[in-house]
């Protein structure tokens, strides 16, 4: 099991932090009434998205940790967002969910990525 | 009629229910010893290993490995052929070393279960013929069918004694 590398910020940025529980649900849409629904699935992913500042080397070290070391596919162990100061060294067992976007920002030699990323169950 | 469990029944006329509906099947290689044999589930119950990342349905002590799929069953119309299509992921190639491998109809089992109870079968449909199976990089189609007994070519047409007392 790969570990999301140590030299990699440890934490999503506030801004874009989004995490939404997987619908495992399939719902009919009546005309009238209320709908009938059931679950389609026993486990599902969540879809966990989110922010970070990087340098360039941080960058290059992503780069081969998705590349390389994932091959945009393996399962990794990230450290869980809702991880309190008691527990933290909490994981959480993510994939990704479409590659990294590397935004440059105004600031010399830092980079925003944005990072697509599933909760797996 | 199809005889359904009580569980099932309530699941399906209910407003609302909290079961997961899955299908396992079984694929059975003829003419192998011991029998090659694999087992599928539309469902991920629980998760396998994490490396790789293998979630499964455990029922009456097999393992049923999720394959995300989709089935059109046979309908109950009278006189209609019994065929049923399976669409399988083919994502993970998991069917493709079989299917290149066997040059005889292989066997298709499938049972409905409920996720909470999988080791209960609800519904089991007749053992099918995998007849034609067409796969690209994302999706294998297999069609089932169950062989029809009126094509069989023995006894049909023997002239013997007990058919035709007349010509002995």
């Amino acid at each position: 099991m790969e570990l999301w590398p140590v030299g990699l910020p440890q934490k999503l940025n506030v801004d874009g932090h989004t995490y939404q529980l997987g619908d495992p649900t399939i719902r009919s849409n009546p005309s009238v009434g209320p709908s009938k629904i059931r679950p389609r699935s026993s486990a599902i992913a969540s879809p966990l998205n989110g922010q970070m500042f990087m340098t360039t080397a941080q960058v290059e070290t992503l780069r081969y940790f998705y590349q390389v070391t994932l091959r945009g596919a393996e399962v990794f162990e990230f450290p869980d967002p809702e991880r309190g100061p008691s527990s933290p060294d909490v994981t959480i067992y993510c994939r990704f969910a479409g590659s990294p976007t590397i935004t440059a920002t105004h600031v010399a030699g830092v980079w925003s990525v944005a990072l697509p990323m599933e909760i797996l169950p | 009629m199809r005889t359904l469990t009580p569980a099932i029944i309530a699941s399906l006329t209910g407003q609302q229910t909290s079961e997961v509906f899955l299908m396992l099947v079984t694929f059975t290689v003829p003419g192998t010893s011991p029998a090659e044999i694999l087992r599928v589930s539309s469902d991920p119950t629980e998760r396998h290993s994490l490396t790789p990342l293998i979630y499964k349905t455990v029922s009456r002590g097999d393992d049923y490995y999720f394959i995300p799929m989709t089935i059109t069953l046979p309908n109950d119309t009278e006189g209609s052929p019994s065929a049923a299509q399976l669409s399988v992921s083919n994502v993970g190639l998991e069917l493709i070393s079989l299917l290149r491998s066997v040059s005889l109809p292989v066997a298709v089992t499938m049972e409905i279960v409920l996720a909470s109870d999988p080791d209960t079968v609800g519904y089991t449909l007749p053992t099918f013929d995998l007849t034609q199976a067409d796969w690209n990089e994302n999706t294998v189609t297999l069609t089932l069918t169950i062989e029809a007994l009126d094509r069989e070519p023995f006894p049909a047409g023997n002239f013997d004694a007990s058919g035709f007392p007349g010509l002995f």
